[in-house]
C-alpha cells in the first residue's frame, strides 16, 4: 500500500512541475535557513567538545563582592594554585595559564602578539594535538610551542620546528626561544586559542609564584582525583582569602569556587545565566547571535509552511474528482490523509535535499561575512537527527491541514460537482495576511536603515572625522620622535598632541555654575593646534595659549551643550567649578559628536594639556589620502620606534562599528524582506489560481452577460488587494514602531526622519510584485473564451 | 431472503425554511440475482435512490436492510466496510482517476481491501483479460475512447467480486453501438449471478433488466416487465 502511495505521489508530482517547483524552492530555502541556524547553534553548543576526559577538571574562580553582590571571576590570584596544590592531596594535577602581549621577532620581522604562559600540565590536561614536535620539551626554559597558522605567518612553508624566535620579555630585553612544537589548529569554538605558548616560568619567577602580594591574576585549572573532594578543596582555598585580602588593599575576595571546565563555555558571555566575569579565555557568545538567526529562520520556515499549506489546498482543487472516486471505491478518510501526507513528505524530503545543497553552496560566503567557521560535522549524529526531523516536522505542520480539509469532502457532492472550496477560507486568508504583514515590516525596516546608511555618510560630525589619523603613544619622547619624523611628510597638513582624543572617552566630573550642577565630560586637549587639527570650530572667545601657561590651571573651554545645560548666558569670563577647583571659561566651541551617532553630544569641558602627558598624536590629512598616509605613518613608526609595536587608527574607525552594525541590520532586514516577499508572491499566485478555478463559471457567465475585461480583473483582485492593504497597514505600523522605538531611540540617536518614503516604497513593492506574479494568470482568465467555462461536459 | 429491502424510505433536503422531498415513502425489495432498471424523468430521485442503495448517502428516514443487516443503524465505518466488499459502482462519466493507469485504476479497490500484492496482480490480470484490454493496461484514461473508459470502469467495479453492481446511466455518454456492448456485458454479468441495478433514461436499455421501477416525484410505481 505504502509503496503504491509513493509511486502515485511521484507520478502526480512529476505531472505538476510548477506546483512542485514553487513548493520545493520555497521550502528548500527556508530549510536551508534553518540548517544554517542549527549549525550556528551547534557551533555554540559544542564549544570545547574537542577536549575529552575533562569531567574532573575544574577552574578556580574567585568570588568578589561588588556593589553588595557576589560575582564570580574567571581568574584567581597567582599564588593560589601552587600553594593549594602543595597542601592538598585531592588535587591530581594543576596548571596555570597567563597571557600578555609581547613583541615577537623572527629574522627581520616583528609582530605584536598575545603570548601565553602555561604550566606543562596544561598539555596533559587538555591534550592539544601537535602537528609537529612534541610537548615533552615544553617545560624547558626558552622552549616555545606555536600554532600552525603562526608558523606559516613566520616561516611560510619552511619547517618551523627547531627554528629560533626572539621574544621581548617584561623588561623589554630580548630572549631567544626554540620552537619545540607546532600546534594543530584548534577549532574556533574552543576556549583555548594560542598562537604562541611557552612555559609559565618564562614569565613569573619562582618567588613571584608564591607571593600573595603579586597582583597578577591567572587562570588556574585543577584536576581532582574524585568529585567528593570538591567541597573540602573549596573550603581549604577559602582559608587563603585572609592572606590575600591582607596583602592587597585594592582587591577583596570572599572565597573561591571550582567551576567544571565543561561549564566554562556556557558562562562566558553576559547573555548566559551565571556569567563569570573577567575570564581571559576565548568566549562563546550566545544570546542574540544564536537567537536572532534562529528566530529569523523560524519565521521564514513558518511562512514557507503557510505557503505550502495554501498551495497544497489550491492544488487539491484539481484533484477533487480523484478524492471523490477514491472514497466511492472504499478509501476511508484515514487512508486519504495518509496518502496526502506521504506526498507532502516526499516534497519536504526533496526540499531538505535542496536545502543541504543550498547550505553547502552558501556556507563559505556565510562564514566569511559572519566571521564564524561553521561547517557540516559529519560525525555529529544530532545533525542527522535534525536533518531527518526537519522534513518530517515540516510535512506534518504544513500538510496536516490540507490533508484533513481535503479528505473531509463528501464523495457524492464532489462527483455531482457540488463541492467547491470555501469561498472565503479564513485560514488561508489569515496565512496570506501574516505573510504580507511580515514582508511589509521587513521592508520598512530595510528601507529606513538604507536611508540611515546614507545619512551616516553625509552627517556633519562637527569635526573632520574623515581626515584624521591617530597614533597612540606612551610618552612625550615618543611624541617628539614621531612628530619630528612625520614633519617631513608633505601630505600631513598639521599635527597635534593630546591626552584625550575625541571618541576615545574622557572622564566625567561634577561641574557647577552658580546653583546648577551637572555631570560633564572633561577632556584634556592639546590647545589651539589640536582643535585646529581636528577641525573643531571655535564659536566665541579664544583658544588656550600655546606652551606652558596659566591656562593649564585656571582656564577651560566648553561646548554649547554645556552652556545650555548649565543655563549660562554670557560664558566668557564666567567661573565654573569642576570637582573642587574653579576655572574661568575663555572660549566656547561648537558641539561636535563626541559619542559618534549612538549618543547625544555630552556637555564638555576642555582643559589644556601638559605636553608631557600626551597620549595621542593626531594628524590631519586630506580626505582622499587618509588611508595611504596612515600606512606610511606605520612605516615611519617602525623605522623610528622599532621596539614598539604599532598602535594607531584612523578617526573614521570610531564610527565604523555603527556603520557596520547598520549594514548588518540592513542586510538582515532585506534578506527577510526578500525571502518573505518571494514566498508571499508564490502564495498569492497559488491563491489567485485557486480563485480563478473556483470562479471560472461565474467569470464565464459575467462575460456572456457583457462584463469587460477590466471589470473581470478587478473582480478577481478585489479581495486580494483589500487583504494586501490591511497587511500593509498592520505590517508597516509594526515596522515603524520597531524602528522608531527601538533602533532609532537606543542604537542610532542621530538618525534621519523616517518620513513617508519607506511607506510609499513598501506599498509599491508589494503591489508590483503581486501584480507581476499574478498578472498573467488573471489576464488569461479574464480574456478566456466564456464558452469553454460554461460547457458542462 | 431479499438482498435489499427498503422500508418507508424518505429523503429530503432543507432549502431555507422549506423541506423539499426527494424520495417519499419508498418500499422496495430486490432479490439476489435480479437485474433492475430504475426509470423516471429528471429530478424524480433516481440517482438519489441509487446513492442510498450504495450507502453513499443516508436516507433522512426509513429502514434499509442489506442481506438482512440493518444499514440504517450502522456506523460510518461499518457501512464503508460493507460497501467496499459488496458493492461496485459504474458512473455515467466513468470517473476514472486521471493520474492512474488502466491497471492501477482497476487495482485501487483491492488496495483499499488490503488484498496482498500477488493476489492483486492475478485478479487484475484476469479482469484485463476478460475485457480484452490487456494491451491498454499502461495507458492513462485520457488516452482511451469513451467506450474503453467505461469498460475500465466496469472492470474496476467488478474487481472486488461484489454482490451488487450499481450503474448510474452507464451508457449516457456513449454512442449507441458502444452502449449496446456495455449493456450486453451487464446482462452477462447478471447471468453469472451478480445483482445489477441501473438508472437509465433509455427504454431500450431498461429492457435488458428483469424488472423496471418507475419513479415519479420521488414515489414508486412498481411495474413488472
Amino acid at each position: 500500500m505504502i509503496r503504491n502511495y509513493f509511486k502515485i505521489a511521484l507520478r502526480v508530482l512529476s505531472r505538476h512541475k510548477t506546483y512542485v517547483a514553487l513548493n520545493i524552492i520555497g521550502l528548500g530555502f527556508a530549510l536551508a535557513c534553518c540548517l544554517l541556524a542549527y549549525l550556528n547553534y551547534d557551533y555554540r553548543a559544542s564549544f570545547d567538545s574537542n577536549y575529552h576526559n575533562t569531567e574532573n577538571i575544574y577552574r578556580l574562580n574567585s568570588k568578589k563582592i561588588t556593589d553588595g553582590s557576589v560575582q564570580q571571576w574567571g581568574v584567581s590570584p597567582l599564588a593560589l594554585g601552587g600553594t593549594l596544590a602543595k597542601s592538598n592531596s585531592g588535587i591530581k594535577r594543576f596548571a596555570r595559564l597567563y597571557s600578555s602581549s609581547a613583541v615577537v621577532k623572527s629574522k627581520e620581522n616583528s609582530f605584536s602578539e598575545r603570548v601565553y604562559f602555561a604550566d606543562p600540565a596544561l598539555f596533559d590536561l587538555f591534550k592539544f594535538p601537535l602537528a609537529d614536535g612534541n610537548s615533552s620539551q615544553f617545560a624547558d626554559k626558552n622552549s616555545v610551542v606555536i600554532s600552525k597558522a603562526f608558523a606559516e605567518k613566520l616561516f611560510n612553508n619552511e619547517q618551523a620546528l627547531n627554528q629560533k624566535i626572539t621574544l621581548l620579555n617584561r623588561e623589554g630585553n630580548e630572549q631567544v626561544y626554540t620552537i619545540t612544537g607546532v600546534l594543530e589548529k584548534l577549532p574556533d569554538n574552543s576556549s583555548f586559542q594560542f598562537d604562541i605558548i611557552t612555559s609559565f616560568e618564562n614569565y613569573f619567577t619562582e618567588a613571584e609564584q608564591i607571593d600573595w602580594r603579586n597582583n597578577n591574576q591567572v587562570s588556574t585549572f585543577v584536576e581532582v582525583t574524585d568529585k567528593s573532594s570538591l567541597e573540602n578543596l573549596e573550603r581549604q582555598a577559602k582559608t587563603f582569602t585572609a592572606v590575600y585580602n591582607s596583602s592587597r588593599a585594592d582587591d577583596k575576595l570572599e572565597g573561591f569556587k571550582l567551576q567544571p571546565f565543561q561549564n566554562i563555555a556556557f558562562s562566558s558571555d553576559r547573555d548566559f545565566e551565571g556569567y563569570v566575569y573577567g575570564s581571559p579565555l576565548n568566549s562563546n557568545p550566545r544570546g542574540v547571535i544564536v537567537i536572532g538567526p534562529a528566530i529569523m529562520s523560524f519565521l521564514i520556515l513558518l511562512i514557507a509552511c503557510f505557503n505550502f499549506t495554501n498551495i497544497s489546498i489550491s492544488f487539491a482543487s484539481n484533484r477533487l474528482k480523484e478524492i471523490g472516486i477514491r472514497k466511492v471505491l472504499g478509501g476511508v478518510r484515514k487512508q486519504l490523509i495518509k496518502q496526502f501526507l506521504i506526498e507532502n513528505l516526499i516534497l519536504c524530503t526533496i526540499a531538505s535535499g535542496l536545502a543541504i545543497l543550498f547550505v553547502a553552496a552558501l556556507l563559505p560566503s556565510f562564514n566569511s561575512t559572519s566571521s564564524l567557521n561553521l561547517r557540516f560535522n559529519l560525525q555529529d549524529s544530532s545533525m542527522y537527527l535534525f536533518l531527518l526531523a526537519l522534513p518530517l516536522f515540516t510535512a506534518f505542520i504544513s500538510g496536516l491541514y490540507p490533508a484533513l480539509y481535503i479528505s473531509s469532502f463528501k464523495p457524492i457532492s464532489i462527483l455531482k460537482g457540488q463541492t467547491t472550496f470555501g469561498n472565503s477560507n479564513g485560514f488561508t486568508r489569515f496565512l496570506l495576511f501574516a505573510q504580507f504583514s511580515l514582508s511589509c515590516l521587513a521592508l520598512i525596516v530595510g528601507i529606513s536603515l538604507t536611508k540611515n546608511a546614507s545619512y551616516q555618510q553625509t552627517v556633519d560630525y562637527g569635526y573632520a572625522i574623515k581626515e584624521l589619523a591617530v597614533l597612540q603613544i606612551d610618552s612625550a619622547s615618543e611624541y617628539n620622535i614621531l612628530s619630528n619624523a612625520l614633519k617631513n611628510n608633505p601630505r600631513i597638513l598639521s599635527m597635534a598632541g593630546t591626552v584625550h582624543q575625541i571618541g576615545e572617552g574622557s572622564p566625567t566630573r561634577k561641574v557647577q555654575a552658580e546653583s546648577n550642577e551637572i555631570k560633564a565630560n572633561v577632556a584634556v586637549i592639546g590647545g589651539e593646534e589640536y582643535l585646529k587639527t581636528t577641525g573643531v570650530t571655535l564659536k566665541e572667545g579664544r583658544h588656550f595659549y600655546t606652551g606652558k601657561s596659566l591656562d593649564q590651571d585656571a582656564s577651560v573651554m566648553v561646548n554649547e551643550t554645556l552652556l545650555s545645560s548649565l543655563n549660562i548666558k554670557s560664558p566668557l569670563g564666567q567661573k565654573i567649578k569642576v570637582d573642587s577647583a574653579y576655572y574661568t571659561i575663555v572660549g566656547v566651541v561648537k558641539d561636535y559628536k563626541e559619542m559618534g551617532l549612538h549618543g547625544k553630544v555630552p556637555p564638555m569641558v576642555l582643559k589644556s594639556a601638559n605636553p608631557e602627558d600626551y597620549k595621542y598624536l593626531v594628524a590631519r590629512i586630506p580626505e582622499d589620502g587618509v588611508h595611504s598616509v596612515f600606512k606610511s605613518m606605520q612605516d615611519t613608526w617602525h623605522r623610528v620606534l622599532p621596539a614598539k609595536p604599532f598602535s594607531g587608527f584612523t578617526q573614521d574607525e570610531l564610527v565604523e562599528k555603527e556603520v557596520y552594525m547598520n549594514e548588518g541590520f540592513k542586510s538582515v532586514a532585506f534578506f527577510l524582506a526578500l525571502s518573505t516577499i518571494a514566498l508571499s508572491a508564490s502564495g498569492i499566485f497559488a491563491l489567485v489560481s485557486l480563485n480563478i478555478i473556483r470562479r471560472r463559471k461565474e467569470i464565464g457567465i459575467r462575460k456572456v452577460l457583457g462584463a469587460s475585461i477590466i471589470s473581470i480583473i478587478s473582480l478577481i483582485n478585489k479581495d486580494f488587494i483589500r487583504l494586501m492593504l490591511i497587511s500593509f497597514v498592520i505590517g508597516s505600523t509594526l515596522g515603524f514602531l520597531l524602528i522608531d522605538n527601538l533602533l532609532f531611540r537606543f542604537v542610532y540617536v542621530y538618525h534621519p526622519e523616517i518620513g513617508v518614503l519607506p511607506f510609499i516604497l513598501t506599498l509599491l513593492i508589494i503591489l508590483l510584485t503581486s501584480a507581476i506574479t499574478i498578472g498573467a494568470k488573471v489576464y488569461k482568465a479574464a480574456v478566456a473564451n466564456p464558452v469553454k467555462a460554461l460547457r458542462t461536459e | 431472503m431479499n438482498l435489499i429491502q427498503l422500508n418507508n424510505i424518505f429523503h429530503w433536503v432543507n432549502t431555507g425554511s422549506k423541506r423539499v422531498f426527494i424520495l417519499k415513502d419508498i418500499n422496495l425489495e430486490i432479490k439476489d440475482g435480479e437485474f433492475v432498471s430504475i426509470m423516471g424523468p429528471s429530478g424524480s430521485g433516481k440517482s438519489t435512490l441509487l446513492h442510498i442503495l450504495g450507502t453513499l448517502e443516508q436516507a433522512s428516514e426509513g429502514e434499509y436492510f442489506f442481506e438482512g443487516e440493518a444499514i440504517h443503524q450502522m456506523k460510518e465505518k461499518q457501512r464503508a466496510a460493507l460497501m467496499k466488499k459488496n458493492i461496485g459502482f459504474v458512473f455515467q462519466a466513468y470517473h476514472l482517476i486521471d493520474d492512474l493507469t488502466v491497471y492501477e485504476n482497476i487495482e485501487t479497490p483491492l488496495l483499499y481491501l488490503d488484498v496482498p500484492s500477488s493476489e492483486r496482480k492475478a485478479r487484475v490480470a484476469d479482469m484485463l483479460d476478460r475485457f480484452q484490454i490487456v494491451g491498454k493496461k499502461d495507458l492513462f484514461p485520457a488516452q482511451l475512447s469513451g467506450g474503453q473508459q467505461q469498460l475500465v470502469g466496469i472492470a474496476r467495479a467488478l474487481i472486488a467480486n461484489p454482490r451488487l453492481i450499481l450503474a448510474d446511466e452507464p451508457t449516457g455518454n456513449l454512442s449507441s453501438k458502444q452502449g449496446e456492448e456495455i449493456m450486453k456485458i451487464f446482462s452477462e454479468l447478471n447471468k453469472e449471478g451478480v445483482t445489477v441495478i441501473q438508472v437509465t433514461h433509455s427504454e431500450k436499455n431498461a429492457e435488458y433488466g428483469s424488472r423496471i421501477i418507475n419513479l415519479l416525484d420521488g414515489q414508486t410505481n412498481l411495474q413488472e416487465s
